[in-house]
């Protein structure tokens, strides 16, 4: 079990919380327990992978603001809703806000299974986006704000000529200038570079300081 | 009649001359008197002597009788005793002994009982040579015991025509005398001889009682006593008389009259069936309507039940599920299984501590009275509730008297009213900032007072008796029956409810009594009871 994933089971019931638990541990699934939305909110580490299942009728806090509060957080650990009833008006309230699944209890084994392995797959993805954001933005880390700038305008189409002139250099010097972004970048061609800038969402004019401390 | 005086007055015709006695003297005394003397000659058949009385009192001369002894017979005397008086006079003279009582008729019309006797006067050698006699006016005697006499007819007639069969029992418990239904009903039910009971001891026959009625026949003798005694002044108890081919009510009254020599009881028992039937069939109409009521709160209440329901279930499935995970994995500790089994046992007995109320709650059945602690009571409703409450994050405070009074009544019945109570304060409140239920239970004098009260928005505007009409109601979609139905519950209990604003906070209070001042009188209608057989049935059992 090196799983680093970690289920939070969110009920006020305490049978169903623990016996959740149970059930997850025999499936080998790492579960954390909360009594309540406060609690998780207090305690949860955000950025551990994982999923929320969480119930969406409680006292105080219920799940939908749980996972409004979890969002307003930044984090998009994915969200299971359960609820004790065919309520379908809180169902489809739950997905609009962005829940990955809803489960009406009593629901099986399988199927709670089988909403987790979703959940589970949606957070591996998230790690792997960040991981992948992560590595962008460590080739580009390098990159000074003159060399981000001529890169900006070269993904964005403009010949040498005009770069010297919008930046008021000469063409040598921005020639010196794209041979060091593919250099720090351990980019093989322009076309490379314009694929990360996409991705990085360099080419909308964003304010490339913003970048380079993102 | 002396007859050592009339030994003293055998002279014939001394009577006027008494030495001792002047004739003027006398004259006057008998004047004075309103009793007629009178003096027959055997030997000359004729009237010698009569007193000035005859005149007021016959209305005649008593110069004609003088001149026709049979004037007084013949002119007054009334015809239908005009035959008999001269025969009783015939066979006086004969016997040495005279009286008759007849009714003579004046000359203004009028009527008179007169008591006639006479009796002989002897000469020295013994021969009955006068009859000497006293005529009395007994006119208002006689009317006096003609009337005492009609009276007692009239009440003999009266009591022989009530159903009731009744008895008259003296202080030691002997029934001395009964009227027609009783000994009606005696010889309907075998029990004529001996002499429709009449003679038996009431009170001994119910300290002997056994079997099923003694509980009641023991109260019955209580109470008898106690009105003998007049430590109380009645005595009322209904109890079950069935007859081989019918169910029977019959209810007993004892009450306590006076006579000259002693106290006596009249002991009346009623055959009160009918009205019995009647009251049972509305009290089995009310329970209908309490158990639709029921019904539909319940209704109300399905999605939490559900929910309440679904909870254990789900973890008894969850936890299943874990240890069918486990149960191969030798290198788990065995204590982690028994300890997801144990839950898994709670759990499942929960759940169905949960359908039982349900059950019971909804239960549609006879209204059976038993000991309530209305502690419990509330206790057990306030878990039917507990989800609707908790949904709404509604406190609720118990506040539970200690050594609370038990009750008698129908347990669904009251938890009927008390779930009405709750429900209607939850949504009252859930709305409210805080919202907040106080259920509390105290014991007064001669009851048991419950009260829920919340922190709701009130009436309104609305009088608080309204509200316990039927079809008001406030929820837009509440049937207007909860709080018509909870006082009905209540008022067939012998309690009250009623409702009230302190505060800003809303009252309902009822209660229940817990020592009903007619409880002697045996329980509320629709209701078993265990004593069976009394009044003259009882008497066969104790006789057989």
């Amino acid at each position: 079990m090196n799983d680093t994933r970690l289920i939070r089971v969110v009920d006020d019931d305490p049978e169903l919380r623990r016996s959740l638990g149970w059930m997850l541990g025999g499936a080998g699934l790492a579960a954390e327990l909360y009594t309540s939305a406060e609690q998780f909110l207090e305690r949860d580490d955000l950025h551990r992978s994982g999923c929320v299942l969480v119930d969406v009728r409680m006292p105080h806090m219920d799940g939908l603001e749980l996972q409004r509060r979890i969002r307003r957080r930044g984090s998009q650990l994915p969200v299971v809703v359960m609820s004790g009833h065919a309520d379908v008006p809180t169902a489809v309230h739950a997905m609009e806000e962005g829940a990955l699944s809803f489960l009406e209890k009593p629901f099986t084994k399988d199927e709670l299974l089988g909403v987790l392995g979703r959940a589970l797959q949606r957070a591996d993805e998230l790690v792997q986006r960040e991981a992948a954001h992560r590595a962008d933005l460590a080739r580009i880390a390098d990159l000074t704000p003159r060399e981000l700038e001529v890169m900006r305008l070269v993904v964005g189409g403009e010949l040498t000529k005009r770069i010297a002139q919008q930046l008021g250099i000469s063409e040598r010097t921005v020639d010196k200038h794209r041979e060091r972004i593919l250099a720090k970048t351990g980019a093989e061609s322009w076309a490379g570079l314009t694929l990360l800038a996409a991705r990085l969402e360099l080419v909308s004019g964003q304010p490339v300081e913003a970048l380079a401390t993102a | 009649m002396s007859t050592g005086r009339d030994q003293r007055q055998t002279e014939p015709g001394s009577v006027e001359r008494t030495p001792a006695f002047p004739s003027d003297a006398f004259d006057h005394l008998v004047s004075q008197i309103d009793d007629v003397f009178w003096l027959y000659d055997c030997q000359r058949e004729r009237v010698d002597y009569v007193s000035p009385a005859y005149d007021r009192v016959w209305g005649r001369s008593a110069a004609r009788l003088l001149a026709d002894p049979l004037d007084g017979l013949n002119n007054a005397v009334v015809a239908e005793h005009r035959e008999e008086v001269r025969r009783a006079f015939l066979a006086g003279l004969e016997s040495g002994r005279f009286e008759a009582k007849y009714r003579i008729r004046l000359p203004d019309g009028s009527e008179r009982w007169i008591h006639d006797r006479g009796f002989p006067i002897r000469d020295p050698q013994g021969r009955v040579v006068h009859f000497a006699g006293v005529a009395r006016d007994f006119t208002e005697r006689k009317l006096t015991q003609d009337r005492l006499r009609e009276s007692e007819a009239f009440l003999r007639a009266t009591l022989d025509a009530l159903p009731a069969h009744i008895a008259i029992v003296d202080p030691q418990g002997v029934i001395l005398a009964v009227n027609r239904s009783w000994r009606q009903f005696a010889e309907c039910n075998g029990l004529a001889a001996p002499d429709h009971a009449v003679g038996l001891n009431y009170l001994k026959v119910c300290d002997d009682a056994v079997g099923p009625d003694a509980a009641v026949a023991r109260e019955v003798a209580r109470g008898m006593r106690g009105v003998l005694d007049g430590s109380q002044s009645e005595l009322m108890v209904s109890y079950p008389c069935d007859s081989p081919d019918e169910r029977r009510w019959f209810e007993l009254r004892v009450a306590r009259f006076e006579t000259n020599r002693c106290p006596l009881l009249v002991a009346i028992h009623l055959d009160v069936t009918a009205r019995r039937r009647a009251e049972e069939q509305a009290v089995r109409q009310q329970a209908e309507l309490a158990h639709v009521a029921r019904v539909a709160t319940i209704g109300e209440m399905a999605a939490g039940i559900a929910h309440e329901l679904n909870q254990p279930l789900s973890a008894i499935a969850n936890y299943a599920e874990g240890c069918l995970d486990r149960v191969g994995d030798d290198r788990r500790p065995r204590s982690d299984l028994v300890d997801a089994l144990v839950h898994i046992r709670n759990l499942a007995q929960s759940s169905g501590a949960i359908i039982r109320r349900l059950r019971s709650a909804a239960r549609k059945s006879e209204p059976r009275r038993s000991s309530i602690c209305l502690n419990a009571a509330v206790r057990e409703t306030v878990e039917l509730v507990r989800y609707e409450l908790e949904t709404d994050g509604v406190v609720l405070e118990m506040q539970l008297a200690d050594h609370l009074p038990v009750v008698q009544g129908d347990a669904v019945q009251i938890q009927q009213v008390l779930l009405n109570l709750l429900l209607n304060a939850q949504s009252a409140v859930r709305h409210r900032e805080q919202p907040r239920l106080t259920i509390a239970t105290r014991s007064g004098k001669n009851d048991v007072r419950v009260s829920v009260v919340d922190n709701g928005p009130g009436f309104g505007a609305v009088a608080p008796d309204r509200m316990f009409e039927s079809f008001y109601s406030s929820k837009p979609d509440g049937l207007g029956l909860g709080l018509a139905i909870s006082r009905s519950i209540v008022e067939a209990h012998g309690g009250s409810i009623w409702a009230e604003r302190v505060d800003g906070c809303s009252f309902f209070h009822f209660t229940v009594p817990y020592s009903r001042p007619d409880i002697a009188s045996g329980p509320p209608p629709g209701v078993s009871e265990t004593g069976r057989r009394l009044g003259p049935a009882q008497h066969k059992e104790a006789t057989a």
